[in-house]
């Protein structure tokens, strides 16, 4: 019988721990527990018995840390082809027995915060899943995941690999999250969407302990969900471990399990066979109890949720480059930072999820949307909603994500149709479907819930269900066609009221060519929700839009105590004052994005730098008022060229805190402080200056060596470099070589800037410092970081050292001059 | 000697602000960067975590590049036995800190140093604690002291695992991820 049908009607037996067991037969400490599949098969096969002897249907090989990563690819087959064996062994000659291949995390964390790269990890995954397919594994069972990507990864890899059913467990920390700050919720929105047959929880604690999880994960899970406990918590007696619960207590503490939802139920540290049959002695006679779930639309970070039900939910659109030109620029110079700065913004305003597009013609959007995702995901908990009319960019983009991404869009065109639905099966997602197709937008909302009952045909063909569609029938010009907006508003209706579906509109299109657009858009976006809008794409930093959505909720009673308006009050009132804040520098506080205000006037070591300036503008950079550095400027363009501004204004102002800084007078967040005030003060500037005429100093390609990922000193000596003009070409961390050659020619920098921070990188800085003189004589290369030293320098090839950022930017000006750029 | 890895969470040490302005480089007094640390606390504060797994082993458990090394073998000195800490305050420091170095570089520099202090302060009180147990403390050390190599990380995280009990790992090039965390040995005089 198949296993999966088994679940429907019969409460399923996992099986227990299987390394102390182990342990007992004589493994030592620090030993790898697989290879004993090989060295001792026997025990191996014994515990697999004791547990279906004691009432186990399941058992999960021995095969938790089994991948590329511990074993060579010989031995790697070896221990799975054993291990498997091994529970067959130990299943023959019984029904209702099966065996899963039990695929554990690699124990490296994935990138941006490790420096295991994703496509490496679906690969192991892939790898060891299809040894377990094809050495005759029933399932796969996914366990003691803390990180959702690399959950992902796991799930891709398998699907990659075979079509047998996979579990997906995690290992959730007693405030009921991950590793990585995920709640419940997110990991049962990417589970479900990658289609895994059940999610469950393992490990790390108690059953009781694990309750708040489980009912969240029952509650919702519309497949069923796996329980498989610790015995508690562990402590020594008589110098052996022992775990807190008895058997009979464990039992206990499980059964109350069995009426929140939960369909299989085993043990994981700790639990030995006896535990697995005080557990079937109980409840051997329960049948599954599962919760009816009404199937939700959710999306998912890798840290939170969103779902789609009665808070009608925002989707920022400031990450688009359409009508945007200083966004443009961004894109075609790489410049990642001012898109990660909006989105982060976004996020601050209130936007539940994110819309991400980075189309522009010249640029490679496949690879482009992938990195956008990545980097933003790294620094935003919200989801993100990938917005791209390209497949394959879609695509690269949705593989990468990590979690259960909006996908927008696909429409009823054919064509759409085959090459989105496929993507959206294998990696999950919520689609964003336009009701248009070949013949266009219909002019009636009739036409258009035509089309979407169509999608909705379509996607059920591959097994995608209606809650995982949000049709968008489209937000028209208005100045175009006066009854535009009356048919979509009726649109918003129709498909609410006869599909059942979510729908999402793209608020701004509405009132294109018209003047004084925010009250056209916070009108036709409450005439929306009125309608039952579920979502809408709109402008997080439109006050107008902002306020009237607050004031909805607050009166239509969906807003409890009111607490989000009067936090959208006070947001308000502070960005008024700020607005009206024409204020003479006397030292007064500015109130800094994050929050509270900072008193840089009482700062001895600033205040008498800050004494010597010349101009108002010089002293805001020297205090480090961001606000007032960015007004004096916009005053100072009045009467000086924007070259001028610069060379007379805020360079003599850093140089200032600078040697202050060196003299030991300003400490290094002062001067940071210094450096973001001067970057308020040169945005303002080259917004000022005419196309083309950049800020004209030597451009600097600057990095972290390859396997080096912590960047802070390096985005120091960036950020101070940026602010005395230079051109910085930032690649981040952990880059090879290769790379950083590439990026040297391609802006014949003369100057490339290295950072290592461990001694273990130095031979990678080594070898990039010889690729770079070999390949490119002439340029030079300095280098900095923790562990680098003047006589390390010099040892390794490069030409200069500097133990700090203010020495990398003196370097770079004597060498501008000795080059006479 | 079969011993266990144990697993601890304690609620947020003491912070001792100077400490963390110290790791921001701050070395007299500096309203505006204390201004900034209290901001950081703020912000950091429900999103920091204090756990820590660990096991006590004889010190022939313990790797012979530690015990061979003359830095190890001072700081074991008599010792026969050793506790094995492994400490982190988690990975959304991390996240925090990135997303800082995208729009205020000043936070994300005191944010970092805030973590190490914090990591610093969870190891303390953890000796505090396992002190009443175990008796009295030696002063702890690490790999890439004196000439106890970076690599011997390997072998301790080999006998913690502490990516199962924790979520740290270790990185091919040998950094602890998250970044804010002790990898320790305390000898057990």
């Amino acid at each position: 019988m198949n296993i999966i049908k088994y679940m429907k009607d019969h409460l399923l037996f996992l099986d227990g721990g299987m390394g102390t067991l182990l342990q007992e037969r004589g493994m030592k400490p620090g030993e790898l527990p697989e290879r004993r599949s090989l060295s001792h098969p026997e025990d191996v096969r014994a515990i697999h018995a004791a547990y279906f002897e004691a009432g186990s249907n399941l058992v999960n090989t021995n095969t938790f840390g089994a991948n590329s990563l511990k074993y060579s690819e010989e031995e790697l087959e070896e221990i799975i082809a054993a291990s498997i064996a091994c529970a067959r062994d130990a299943a023959a000659g019984a029904e209702h027995r099966w065996v899963a291949l039990d695929i554990g995390p690699t124990g490296r964390v994935l990138k941006p915060y490790g420096d295991l790269d994703f496509e490496d990890a679906v690969a192991l995954y892939r790898r060891v899943a299809s040894l377990g397919a094809a050495h005759g594994a029933d399932l796969i069972y996914i366990e003691t995941m803390t990180d959702l990507y690399e959950l992902k990864a796991a799930m891709l890899g398998v699907k990659e690999a075979c079509s047998l059913p996979f579990f997906a467990s995690l290992a959730f920390g007693e405030d009921g999250r991950l590793m990585t700050g995920a709640d419940p919720l997110a990991a049962l929105a990417l589970a479900e969407g990658m289609g895994a047959s059940a999610v469950g929880v393992n490990c790390s604690l108690g059953p009781r302990a694990l309750y708040p999880v489980l009912n969240k994960l029952t509650e919702n899970a519309s497949i069923p969900v796996l329980f498989k406990p610790n015995a508690g918590l562990p402590h020594m007696k008589d110098g052996r471990a022992v775990f807190d619960l008895s058997c009979e207590e464990f039992a206990t503490e499980v059964e109350a399990a069995i009426a929140m939802g939960v369909s299989a139920v085993g043990g994981c540290c700790g639990t030995t066979p006896d535990y697995i049959r005080a557990l079937y002695e109980r409840l051997g006679e329960c049948k599954p109890q599962r919760k009816e779930v009404r199937k939700q639309t959710v999306v998912a970070s890798g840290r939170g949720s969103v779902a789609f039900a009665e808070r009608p939910i925002l989707i920022g659109e400031r990450i688009n480059p359409t009508g945007k030109r200083r966004f443009k620029e961004a894109l075609l110079n790489n410049d990642i930072s001012y898109i990660l700065a909006e989105g982060i913004r976004e996020e601050e305003c209130g936007a539940d999820i994110l819309d991400v597009n980075v189309g522009l013609p010249g640029i490679d959007e496949p690879s482009m949307l992938k990195r956008v995702t990545e980097e933003l995901q790294a620094v935003v908990d919200t989801p993100l909603e990938l917005d791209t009319s390209s497949p394959e960019a879609m695509e690269a983009a949705l593989r990468t994500y990590n979690g259960k991404a909006l996908i927008n869009s696909v429409n009823g065109k054919r064509e759409s149709l085959d090459a989105i639905l496929p993507l959206c099966k294998k990696y999950g997602g919520v689609l964003i479907a336009l009701t248009l197709d070949e013949e266009g937008i219909p002019e009636s909302a009739e036409g258009r819930l035509a089309i979407a009952e169509r999608i909705l045909a379509e996607a059920e063909k591959y097994g995608i269900g209606k809650e995982d569609i949000i049709f968008d029938p489209l937000a028209l010009t208005v100045s175009a066609d006066k009854n535009a907006a009356r048919e979509t508003l009726r649109a918003v209706r129709l498909i609410r009221e006869r599909l059942g579906c979510h729908t999402s509109l793209g608020i701004s299109n509405v009132s294109f060519g018209l003047p004084a657009r925010d009250a056209l858009n916070s009108t036709f976006f409450i005439s929306a929700l009125r309608e039952g809008l579920s979502a809408a794409i709109v402008n997080p930093f439109s006050d107008a839009l902002m306020g009237a959505y607050h004031a909805y909720l607050a009166l239509l009673g969906m807003d409890e105590n009111f607490r989000g308006y009067i936090a959208y009050s006070e947001a308000h009132q502070v960005s008024e004052s700020e607005k009206n804040a024409i204020k003479p520098d006397t030292g007064a506080t500015e109130a800094q994005s994050v929050g509270k205000s900072s008193d840089p006037a009482t700062d001895r070591g600033k205040a008498s730098v800050a004494g010597g300036c010349e101009s108002e503008l010089e002293r805001a950079i020297v205090k480090g008022l961001r606000q007032d550095a960015a007004r004096l400027t916009e005053e100072e363009l009045k009467s000086l060229s924007p070259l001028d501004v610069v060379s007379e204004r805020i360079v003599p102002a850093l140089n200032s805190v600078g040697s202050a800084y060196e003299a030991g007078r300003v400490y290094l967040p002062g001067l940071l402080m210094s450096a973001e005030a001067a970057k308020a003060a040169f945005e303002v500037v080259s917004s000022a200056m005419p196309k083309g005429d950049g800020r004209g100093r030597m451009p600097i390609v600057i990095a972290t060596v390859k396997g080096d990922i912590h960047d802070i000193g390096k985005n120091i000596v960036k950020v101070l470099c940026e602010n005395y003009g230079f051109r910085v070409s930032d690649l981040g961390k952990d880059v090879c070589p290769e790379a950083i050659l590439e990026e040297a020619r391609r802006t014949s920098a003369p100057l490339v800037a290295l950072s290592a921070l461990m001694t273990t990188t130095v031979p990678a800085m080594e070898k990039t410092v010889s690729l770079i003189h070999k390949e490119l004589p002439g340029v030079r290369v300095i280098v900095g970081g923790a562990v680098m030293t003047e006589e390390h320098a010099k040892m390794i090839g490069a030409d200069a050292y500097s133990k700090d950022a203010m020495g990398a930017v003196r370097y770079a000006e004597w060498l501008e001059k000795e080059l006479g750029m | 000697m079969a011993s266990i890895v144990y697993k601890k969470s304690y609620k947020a040490p003491p912070i001792d602000k100077m400490e963390a302005l110290r790791y921001a480089g701050v070395r007299g007094s500096d309203r505006m960067a204390e201004a900034i640390l209290d901001e950081c606390i703020d912000l950091s504060a429900m999103r920091l975590s204090y756990k820590l797994a660990y096991r006590i082993l004889d010190k022939t458990e313990l790797p012979k590049s530690v015990t061979e090394s003359s830095t190890g073998a001072g700081f074991l000195g008599e010792s026969r036995s050793a506790i094995l800490v492994m400490a982190s305050i988690g990975m959304e420091l991390d996240r925090l800190i990135a997303r800082y170095e995208r729009i205020s570089s000043p936070h994300a520099l005191m944010l970092s140093a805030l973590g190490s202090e914090r990591v610093e302060a969870l190891v303390d009180l953890f000796e505090e604690d396992i002190s009443s147990e175990v008796g009295e403390l030696g002063r702890r050390f690490s790999p890439g002291y004196g000439d106890i190599p970076l690599s011997a990380q390997t072998e301790l995280f080999r006998l913690i695992e502490p990516h199962r009990y924790i979520g740290l790992s270790l990185s091919e090039s040998l950094l602890m991820s998250p970044s804010k965390s002790v990898s320790a040995i305390i000898p057990i005089k």
